[in-house]
């Protein structure tokens, strides 16, 4: 874990150089950022840190703060606030997280060629699969940051439920929800008509409750049935990071596809609020997948469409 | 930037029994908790990285140390250098099954948690439904690289001499000492320079499947005693597990046979082709080398005249000790020569022990043969030269300790004259050496 943090930093340093330039005519940053130096420097840690913090908030895209707030971090011995922030910093733009990623998954790879080496076991040419991005306007707005150019644009929706495999997990995930005595009429009739396929789709009662959406939700996540999860957000859902709906998507798409396995479970859902027209709930939310597991308290808005409830926005607490 | 680079990988649970600074230090370099985070000096390990150095320009096949090397610059955080020294090692040995499992490792570094060799919790997921013989796989590569650390960790500067090797003869060049405990074959060296040997080199070795002694054929153990190369098989000769060659030793040897082992075949081999080493404990009862480390010593192993020293766990001892035992045998060998020259037949025979033997005799019909040679004798002159002396590992339910001296024999007198090897097999009997064995 902590080397991750070091390499994250490493990885940013790459760009740094180049990329990031302080904005010409913000002095004002530029001079924090040198007190901040002069502060750490000076071993007045917790000044530093404050004054790195700040300049975050004003400037998001500026990895050079994430990385020294990081090392300060590190130098208090606090290791998970480090790799907290270098994470914050690898997602402040949309085109680091998924350029981190898509490196994982190289190494993931070429850790596997070793391993299979090493263990004399024939392993088929790896499937290393990296997110391809599309560039939207906001993103050649911004010239002086660095862009991922998407090869096949628009070609994500092609590969909906691909894996048989994925929706026989849906089913089972489905009927755990059976269990729990949530079940919509409507829903499991359309279960009946269509078995498989449509076992996942967003239900299309008015009865629906917002808890029961959440779990068809998580239970899409689970299964890793990216376009089914899709479909459960609101035409207008605006992602809570600031990015674009599209190239949030795209992060979710491949964010679903990458690991081997997803397990999602809520609990403690509380309502907070149920107009009809719009909900508010609160609940905890258990993310394990084969590399990553952690637990956040969540709270989304819910609007109800003609569709039913759907996912208006989402933010972790 | 400013980093505070800790770095755990090795969490190695190593004994040291002897623990000098030194110990420490090196042990604090590979030997890592991976709770303890305890940061070593760029200085310590900049000075192993030199040790390596050293040892890469003596030998620049030295593969292992450039492992090493690779591990020492991951533990101080530069992991593109670790892993460019990986990919060079790889590609001068493409079969080199550990130096992947460290690359593997190192790749899953930047984001996966790293402790042990082998044991990303990543490994399991990448490479699913391990089947068993794999993971045991796995298990021994894991062993392997805790003993390569190991040997780095105990080996530099050791101020001890093995009590295995007390003196080597003017013929002998080289000396081999194996550690089976340890998977370590020590290789020392007579120097020109008149003092008596060099350690000059180790490599990591397999042994056989189950630990002990060998006692009957079959048993999958290496044998532990003093041992002399026989010959030499040359690759053609044998199936490819062999290697490049091998270097039969004369198991079972006169004590052996004495005590009733049996068993045969007991080589010194090299590595079948697609692996570069074996598991530590893999062989029959051979001991097993990389090809790359067999052929660089093979113009230095002699049929006939280069010992082989096997023990379970070689003794090191000091200096003082070390100069005393030595003293202590040469002696005992030197009194036997005297007491024979002078023709006191009573005095010469109670150099031999009760239990004495030789090819057609015990100590009663060798006590009478040479009562009655002597009555032929005017004058004897007896030359000994190039000896070698070499110590049997003592084991627990040992009642004595036993040497084996290696001779040249140059005997005169008034009606024969001979010239001959000999080997004599001592045995440490009330605070005295007394011959066990004589023969060619």
């Amino acid at each position: 874990m902590l080397r991750s943090v070091i390499w994250g930093a490493a990885f940013f340093s790459v760009f740094s150089a180049t990329t990031f330039a302080l904005p010409a005519n913000n002095d004002d940053l530029a001079r924090k950022f040198s007190q901040a130096q002069q502060l750490s420097s000076e071993g007045k840690i917790d000044e530093a840190i404050s004054i790195y913090q700040a300049i975050i908030k004003s400037q998001p895209l500026l990895p050079e703060a994430y990385n020294n707030l990081a090392a300060l971090y590190l130098e208090q011995n606090n290791t998970q606030q480090a790799k907290l922030i270098l994470e914050q910093g690898l997602h402040a733009h949309k085109g680091y997280g998924v350029l981190y990623e898509s490196l994982t998954a190289i190494n993931v790879a070429m850790a596997r060629q070793a391993y299979s080496k090493a263990l004399q076991i024939e392993v088929k040419p790896s499937d290393i699969t990296i997110a391809t991005l599309s560039l939207d306007k906001e993103t050649l707005n911004r010239k002086s940051q660095p862009i991922v150019i998407s090869k096949e644009q628009g070609s994500a929706n092609d590969t909906l439920l691909k894996k048989p495999a994925t929706v026989k997990a849906v089913e089972k995930d489905q009927t755990s929800i059976d269990e729990k005595d949530v079940v919509d009429a409507i829903a499991s009739e359309a279960i009946n008509r269509e078995p498989a396929r449509n076992a996942l789709k967003v239900p299309e009662s008015s009865a629906e409750s917002p808890e029961t959406i959440l779990q068809a939700w998580s239970a899409a996540w689970s299964a890793q049935a990216v376009d089914v999860y899709l479909s459960f957000y609101h035409k207008h859902y605006k992602p809570a990071n600031g990015m674009s709906r599209r190239s949030w998507e795209q992060s979710r798409r491949y964010r679903l596809k990458k690991p081997s396995w997803i397990k999602i479970s809520l609990s403690d859902l509380n309502v907070m609020k149920n107009t009809g027209k719009q909900a508010v709930v609160s609940f905890k939310q258990a993310y394990s997948s084969n590399s990553f597991r952690d637990v956040s308290d969540k709270q989304v808005v819910l609007i109800y469409t003609d569709d039913g409830w759907r996912i208006y926005r989402e933010k972790s607490l | 930037m400013m980093f505070k680079r800790i770095l755990t990988y090795i969490s190695l649970s190593l004994s040291f029994s002897a623990a000098t600074a030194e110990e420490i230090q090196l042990a604090k370099l590979t030997n890592f908790d991976s709770a303890s985070h305890i940061s070593s000096s760029p200085n310590e390990i900049s000075s192993v990285l030199s040790k390596l150095e050293n040892r890469l320009r003596l030998y620049p096949k030295d593969h292992e140390a450039e492992l090493l090397k690779s591990i020492l610059y991951f533990k101080s955080g530069k992991l593109e250098k670790a892993l460019r020294e990986l990919d060079n090692l790889i590609k001068k040995v493409p079969d080199f099954q550990l130096a992947y499992l460290l690359k593997g490792d190192l790749l899953l570094s930047k984001f996966g948690n790293t402790n042990t060799i082998g044991q990303s919790t990543i490994l399991s997921s990448i490479i699913p439904s391990l089947e068993k013989s794999k993971k045991q796989q796995l298990d021994f590569l894991r062993e392997e690289a805790q003993l390569r650390i190991k040997a780095l960790i105990n080996n530099k500067k050791r101020n001890t001499l093995p009590r295995q090797i007390l003196a080597l003869g003017e013929s002998v060049d080289k000396a081999l000492l194996i550690d089976k405990n340890a998977n370590r074959m020590y290789v020392f060296s007579r120097k020109a320079s008149g003092e008596l040997f060099e350690e000059v080199n180790d490599y990591y070795i397999t042994t056989g499947k189950l630990v002990g002694d060998k006692n009957v054929k079959g048993d999958l153990r290496t044998p532990e005693g003093v041992y002399f190369v026989t010959s030499w098989i040359s690759p053609d000769k044998l199936p490819d597990k062999y290697g490049v060659g091998a270097f039969p030793v004369n198991y079972p040897n006169e004590l052996d046979r004495r005590k009733g082992k049996t068993g045969y075949g007991i080589w010194l081999h090299g590595t079948d082709k697609g692996s570069y080493s074996r598991p530590p404990r893999d062989s029959e009862g051979c001991v097993v080398l990389t090809n790359i480390d067999l052929e660089s010593l093979k113009s230095e192993i002699k049929p006939g005249i280069t010992p082989v020293v096997i023990t379970n766990k070689v003794e090191w001892i000091d200096n003082a000790s070390w100069k005393k035992e030595r003293e202590e045998i040469i002696q005992a060998v030197e009194n036997w020569r005297v007491d024979w020259e002078s023709m006191n037949v009573n005095k010469y025979l109670s150099h031999y022990g009760e239990e004495f033997w030789s090819a057609s005799h015990n100590l009663k019909s060798w006590s009478a043969r040479k009562r009655y040679l002597a009555k032929s004798k005017t004058y004897q002159k007896v030359k000994l030269s190039d000896l070698s002396v070499l110590v049997y590992p003592k084991k627990e339910q040992d009642k004595q300790q036993i040497a084996v001296v290696r001779l040249q024999q140059d005997y005169r007198s008034n009606n024969f004259k001979s010239e001959m090897y000999k080997r004599l097999y001592l045995a440490k009997q009330d605070k005295s050496w007394k011959i066990l064995y004589e023969g060619r």
